[in-house]
């Protein structure tokens, strides 16, 4: 029997080359009774190896290989969880006391958490090794002794490895040699990298990736060969059948570990309560306190609610919580940062009577039980979304809470970036020393998300058959298909804060984030989830900047100060706008699915828009509630439920199920659950669904059914309507607090159109739409966008008599400092020329050429290839040299045609202010019949047209069946394509590649909304040159002067 | 001066296929094989249409072509090619500047006297070219180098293409900057100026263009307008003496057929001497008798002009030879020619003794060329005459 006891996972970032379920299942194959983790200076994958591990009945070792100063390695395993906490702050200290991926731990650290933990001497790269590889064998026993003195002879081990290498059997020798002069214990590991020798080649590929060079180029730092595999006892022991002790010895180590990640001693903090207060006490006087600047008339029905809530968070001991969340709330509102909760929160007379969610559960009918229940078996989540924009208001917010609470109490969550179809295509590709044009073109063709079905995407497009049906492809798509899923490295989790009582570090190691001042914990949110830790989610909302800084133009230019908190929310023209699906830039109803429901659903009120935000979305999709909804909205169809019961449930979804709560009442109503039950149900049915915990629930509910009386078909259909809708839709606390906020964008769009468009351009990037779409639009709104200016554009847009002017932002190179020397200089007077621009800012030719192109200088009037003449001639003087002005030869240079001027202005900052790219194609596709997106809106539907457009969108949602969606733009409008699976099959690489093309399909006319069902795409160019072919410019005709 | 360029365009590839026509439908890349780390030396025209480039990688090249077929490169192979397309391009004239592999410039000044017109002239140097080498030329003839090369980039094997002078300014006015040779970044700005043909570069004041670019500038400008200054750099020809006797009878003993090629050396080493040089190689060929060639070549220990050190080379290798048949035919040839200020001496020889034995072999010539020794030494004969003339006088200098 032989356990293995030094085994890096993937989460060995790019060195490991198996999943740790993977390994796992091997050593479960094998007859392993248990298995070691030890990834490098980190915990990252022990939450689900430990889960793997225990369902598998393998046990689970957690430990990792610790980097020591010096770089030499130790291998390190948890005995007990006192271990683990010694673990967690090690690898802690190792990594806060360098900078990220530097992890390195000090030898008075390793003997201050040296408590509960086995030490291996670690592998080749150990301390002990390496001196005897050196020839050094008395520095090798004081090390040993080292050792000893911190750790105990009874739990310090030497490590034992036969790869096979030359120098394996001389090592193991010796290091068995000083391990009996000294009285220590030696062990047998196989350090290893991946499951099955098969792994190897992976494994080479990792390496080359990790170290940014090629497989040719890295022979030097590739293991020599492929003998790191999890090995049987059989095969161990033949390879040290020298030394049986050394087997046997995994086996008492293996016993002797035992570690249960149960964190029972998790806690979160006690909220800091004036004297003589308990946190319930001061949450509920907080409450009666504030109850009043929410409500007028506190009514029964506010009161019983209230205490009702309050009851609940007390005897769920959430007090600590709410408080904390409120706390949060109430900095961002003393220090000036919009910040709002949403979420299920948003249910909460509680969250709303504190100030952190803004809609009022009463008056919209929101349903708390999805939010709190006596039965919960998680603590509720409270979001809290942030304005997120240059002022960073997000990371004040982040340092409060690190100030507050201390970094040893506080973390943001991390994520994992695994390998997915993109980044895999490029990684794998440079790796592999592949043409890197043709993988860039691969991974922006690919349609899949995942790494796993590479071969399969690319096989289907005719570019790349001959690739991938060749043998060196073969490889490449194999490996790509074996990297699938893969950690890359850890980032940041959007918005996830993890706060403890107890030290962070005794529970989960932290490390450095990139970016400075941030820690974040070794586990992601699924584990932090998993282990039922707290985390507040703090979550960038660019829309909350959007409309913070509209109301502070409109401010600024017309002197009206608005308060959004009391602006009507029944205003008809917003509504009106909104029916007529004008809803470019208005949060979540600006896609182009949002656009062609909103015509039919017609919203007139703030519980229409509330429905309207919650159905484009997976659940309603696929649980069939779409179409009847919008059917029964205009009349068409009878509102009917499928049990009288359902009646008050759904009533104000005309029938259908939308939110997630109506899937929670109709689970009571129609099976009986009770709150707990139903909000399990909802749980169970979301990401981690499984079948056999579907079947059992499936079960349950019709028993339920059945012991209520009801018929047993309604049942089924019942429960498959929610069984489809699942955790893909939202609360309608959550779709409320949303409808709040797309309330305000609108009203906003339609009375302060400049301010808002112009306050979308700085924000972005954000939505559905690039800049040039909404500059596009903004004109075709009739508001005017004038280019960036010397002598009056800032850093970010501008509202310039209810012009918007560009800002610097928007011009590439011209960075941070370019802006504010721009401006400090403007400060002396403005710029008389490019001659004093220069001199004034000492700005790179780089910048002030995209300066020039972008239309910066028009101003001055001088065409701009005449600017560029003079700026070459202004940069080719040096320092030393006299600013004297040379004269300027008259050069007849070749003004820029309106195609030169467009492209400039498009690769210096991205957009054109003042036209259309398509204003230019137009002359040279006007003569075979195709038409603009105007003059399609006046023909009859069925009509066969031709349009041509620039793509400002493409949309294949996991619900549409396989057709995709592409929006068109030329000069007068936008244009909806719908490509069904064989068309877009057929013309995937214009669809995805073309950034003009031309659309050939039958107009779809309904309900107002228009779109073109596409039988033939080709791109623009082709078109082009087809037509200059066809019809080529005609000689000037002869003038008759008779 | 009129200059004739000839290109051979994929030369190491088209070389290839010429040795091997089973690969003129194929992709051919030359470097090695696709495993190896190395870049791609060249690559057929087919293998090209794929994006491959010399100076790619292997690896890549096999990627982007999996199909191609991957050779190693015969260096020596395509240099000789090369010689040979330089061999025939100096049977039209003297004056040949090699450029790169497969691309050379000919003086033309005058040829027309000698080969007709010059579209006859064009014409016969890309025929004389294909019929000798079996490789497909462009040609292109102009007034200047630049000319001359942008003539025969764009010219196809089958027409060659001439542009006569004064007509320089006018054939390149519409072509693209990109022929001019002068650095990227330059060509980026002068494309976002709206300078895209050579003939809006001609158009502007040279002062302006060299105070925007600099020289690169003034050269674009030049350029521009056909105006090249450069000269031709003529290759070389190989420095070699050569001999030829063709006996009556067969020699059938080395004693006869040493003789007979000491009867050519009396004749070679002679003119060596002339040129004040010595000879490092040599290359022996013998005609047999019945048919067939027997060949070697012989490198010295050192160079020398010593015909006694030559045949003692010789004759110790010819002794040791058995050769089928008499011979009827003797050609040598004395290469790797050189100044004999190039011998090295042994160590232990002291400088000066160098430097003697030196002016000696100086004297030996030149007494050979002049027919006496035009060295003399001063020598003092009466220091306190009152007569200049009698205070020194002249003797023969013997080192």
């Amino acid at each position: 029997m032989y356990v293995e006891l030094h085994c890096h996972t993937n989460f060995s970032f790019l060195d490991g080359a198996s999943h740790s379920g993977d390994m796992v299942a091997r050593a479960g194959e094998l007859g392993m009774p248990a298995l070691a983790i030890t990834d490098h200076d980190g915990l990252y994958g022990v939450v689900r190896f430990y889960r793997e591990a225990r369902e598998l009945g393998v046990k689970p070792i957690i430990g990792a290989e610790m980097t020591l100063d010096g770089g030499y390695h130790l291998t390190l395993l948890a005995q007990n969880n006192a271990g683990y906490s010694s673990l967690c702050r090690l690898i802690s200290r190792a990594q806060l006391s360098h900078s990220k991926g530097r992890a390195s731990v000090a030898l008075d650290t390793l003997a201050r958490h040296s408590q509960g933990l086995f030490c291996l001497s670690g592998c080749k790269r150990g301390e002990i090794p390496t001196a005897l590889l050196s020839g050094k064998r008395e520095q090798a026993t004081v090390v040993m002794e080292r050792y000893v003195d911190i750790f105990g002879r009874d739990n310090f081990f030497i490590e034992l490895q036969n790869n096979l290498c030359p120098e394996d059997r001389q090592l193991c020798r010796e290091l068995v040699d000083l391990a009996d002069n000294v009285g220590v214990r030696y062990v047998a590991t196989n350090n290893i990298h991946y499951a099955r020798r098969e792994g190897h080649r992976l494994q080479d590929v990792l390496v080359a990736i990790k170290n940014r060079t090629t497989l040719d180029n890295s022979h030097h730092l590739r293991r020599p060969n492929s003998e790191y595999y999890l090995k049987s006892a059989a095969e161990m022991s033949r390879l040290f059948a020298n030394y049986p002790d050394a087997i046997s010895n995994t086996l008492a180590i293996a016993e002797a570990c035992d570690v249960a990640l149960d964190l029972t001693g998790y806690r979160f903090p006690d909220f800091q309560t004036p004297a003589a207060e308990t946190a319930d006490s001061y949450l509920e006087q907080l409450c009666w306190e504030k109850v009043r600047e929410r409500y007028e008339t506190v009514t029964a029905e506010v009161e019983r609610r209230l205490r009702e809530e309050l009851d609940l968070i007390h005897s769920l001991g959430l007090a600590g919580y709410f408080l904390t969340v409120w706390d949060i709330i109430e900095y961002a509102r003393r220090n000036g940062i919009p910040a709002q909760g949403r979420g299920s929160a948003a249910s909460s007379i509680v969250t709303y009577i504190l100030g952190v969610t803004r809609v009022d559960p009463i008056k919209h009918n929101l349903f708390a039980g999805r939010f709190l229940n006596d039965e919960m078996s998680a603590i509720p989540d409270i979001d809290i979304d942030i304005a997120s924009d240059c002022e960073d208001h997000r990371e004040k917010l982040i340092q409060y809470i690190y100030r507050k609470y201390g970094p040893d109490h506080a973390a943001m969550v991390s994520n994992v970036v695994t390998y997915q179809a993109r980044n895999t295509i490029r990684d794998v590709g440079k790796a592999m020393g592949l043409p890197l044009h043709i993988v860039d073109r691969m991974a922006r063709s690919l349609e899949t998300h995942s790494a796993q079905s590479i071969g399969e995407d690319l096989s289907g497009l005719g570019e790349f058959k001959r690739h991938i049906g060749s043998k060196p492809w073969e490889q490449f798509v194999e490996l790509c298909t074996e990297i699938a899923d893969f950690p890359r490295h850890l980032g940041i989790h959007v918005g996830g804060m993890v706060i403890s009582t107890s030290p962070l570090t005794d529970i989960v190691p932290v490390e450095r984030a990139t970016k400075p001042g941030r820690v974040v914990t070794q586990w992601d949110k699924d584990d932090i989830n998993d282990l039922k830790l707290i985390k507040i989610d703090l979550l960038g909302l660019r829309m909350l900047s959007l409309i913070d800084e509209a109301v502070r133009l409109g401010k600024e230019t017309r002197g009206v100060d608005l308060d959004l908190d009391h602006i009507p929310l029944d205003d008809p023209e917003v509504y009106d706008m909104l029916c007529n699906g004008d809803t470019l830039g208005v949060f979540q109803v600006e896609s182009r699915a949002q656009q062609a429901t909103l015509p039919r659903s017609r919203p007139r009120c703030f519980e229409d828009l509330i429905a309207e935000v919650a159905i484009i979305r997976p659940g309603p999709i696929q649980g069939n509630a779409v179409h009847p909804y919008l059917r029964r909205r205009q009349g068409k169809e009878k509102v009917s439920y499928l049990h009288p019961k359902l009646r008050p449930i759904l009533k104000e979804t005309l029938g259908v199920i939308i939110y997630q709560e109506q899937v929670i009442q109709t689970a009571i109503a129609i099976a009986g659950f009770t709150a707990g039950e139903a909000d399990s149900l909802r749980r169970a049915m979301s990401r981690k669904r499984s079948k056999e915990a579907m079947a059992k629930l499936k079960q349950r509910f019709l028993d339920g059914a059945r012991r209520n009386g009801i018929d047993e078909n309604v049942a089924r259909l019942a429960f498959k309507k929610i069984a489809s809708f699942a955790e893909f839709g939202f609360c309608k606390a959550h779709a409320a607090a949303l409808a709040e906020t797309t309330y305000r964008s609108a009203w906003l769009k339609l009375h302060f159109p400049c301010e808002y468009y112009c306050a979308l351009l700085n924000c972005q990037p954000m939505g559905f739409y690039s800049p040039e779409v909404i500059v596009n639009h903004a004109r075709r709104q009739g508001i005017g966008v004038l280019p960036v200016d010397i002598n009056r554009s800032k850093a970010r847009c501008t509202v310039e008599g209810q012009k918007i002017r560009l800002g610097f932002r928007y011009v590439k190179a011209v960075g941070e400092k370019a802006w504010q020397k721009i401006e400090q200089e403007r400060g002396e007077g403005p710029y008389t020329s490019l001659r004093d621009f220069h001199r004034r800012t000492g700005l790179e030719r780089e910048a002030i050429e995209n300066l020039i192109l972008a239309g910066a200088f028009d101003y001055i009037g001088v065409p701009k290839r005449e600017l560029l003449w003079e700026l070459g001639l202004i940069t080719s003087q040096t320092h030393d040299m006299l600013s004297l002005e040379f004269p300027v030869h008259q050069i007849p240079l070749p003004s820029m045609t309106l195609m030169e001027e467009i492209a400039a202005e498009y690769r210096v900052q991205g957009l054109s202010a003042r036209h259309h790219p398509m204003e230019v194609f137009r002359h040279g596709i006007s003569r075979d019949g195709i038409l603009s997106s105007a003059e399609i809106a006046g023909l009859f539907p069925d009509t066969r047209v031709r349009v041509a457009g620039c793509v400002v969108s493409r949309q294949a949602p996991m619900t549409a069946r396989g057709c995709v969606f592409i929006t068109l733009e030329d000069e007068h409008g936008l244009v909806n394509i719908i490509l069904r699976p064989r068309i877009y099959e057929k013309y995937r690489q214009v669809a995805r590649m073309e950034p003009f093309i031309v659309v050939e399909g039958t107009l779809q006319k309904k309900d107002g909304i228009l779109n073109i069902v596409a039988e033939r795409l080709t791109p623009l160019r082709e078109e082009r040159e087809r037509q200059d072919t066809m019809y080529p410019t005609p000689a000037p005709k002869a003038r008759n002067f008779a | 001066m009129k200059v004739i360029c000839a290109l051979t365009e994929h030369f190491a590839a088209a070389v290839e296929i010429r040795d091997n026509p089973g690969l003129s439908s194929q992709a051919v890349v030359i470097g090695g094989f696709p495993h190896e780390h190395k870049p791609v030396f060249d690559c057929s025209i087919a293998a090209a249409r794929f994006g491959i480039v010399p100076g790619l990688s292997l690896r890549e090249a096999y990627h982007l072509c999996p199909d191609a077929i991957f050779l190693p490169p015969g260096r020596a192979k395509y240099t000789e090619a090369f010689d040979d397309v330089l061999a025939v391009l100096h049977h039209f004239s003297p004056t040949v500047e090699p450029c790169d592999l497969g691309k050379a410039f000919l003086d033309a000044s005058g040829l027309e006297y000698l080969f007709g017109s010059k579209e006859t002239l064009v014409r016969r140097v890309a025929s004389e070219v294909y019929r000798q080498t079996s490789l497909l030329s462009k040609v292109g003839m102009a007034s200047n180098k630049f000319v001359a090369d942008v003539v025969a980039t764009i010219a196809s094997a089958e027409e060659p293409l001439i542009v006569r002078e004064g007509e320089e300014k006018q054939f390149l006015a519409p072509l693209p900057v990109e022929l001019l040779p002068i650095s990227e970044a330059t060509k980026k700005r002068l494309d976002l100026l709206g300078l895209r043909a050579l003939g809006q570069i001609a158009s502007l004041p040279p002062d302006a263009l060299t105070s925007q670019f600099g020289q690169e500038g003034l050269l674009a400008y030049q350029l521009a307008r056909g105006m090249d200054e450069s000269r031709l750099m003529p290759r070389p020809r190989p420095m070699i003496l050569e001999g030829e006797f063709a006996p009556d009878n067969p020699l059938v003993t080395a004693e006869t057929l040493l003789g007979a090629i000491g009867l050519l050396l009396d004749r070679l080493i002679p003119k060596l001497r002339a040129r004040s040089q010595v000879c490092g190689q040599l290359r022996l060929h013998l005609q047999l008798d019945g048919g067939g060639v027997w060949h070697d070549s012989f490198t010295m220990k050192s160079p020398t002009d010593s015909e006694r050190e030559i045949m003692k080379l010789l004759k110790h290798r010819l002794e040791t030879v058995q050769l089928p048949s008499g011979v009827t035919g003797i050609y040598l040839e004395l290469s790797q020619l050189g100044s004999e200020q190039g011998n090295q001496y042994p160590l232990p020889e002291s400088e000066r003794v160098r430097q003697e034995a030196q002016l000696k072999r100086a004297i030996k010539r030149l007494k050979i060329r002049l027919g006496r020794n035009p060295l003399k030494r001063v020598v003092s004969l009466d220091p306190r005459s009152r007569i200049p003339e009698r205070r020194a006088g002249l003797i023969e200098f013997e080192p």
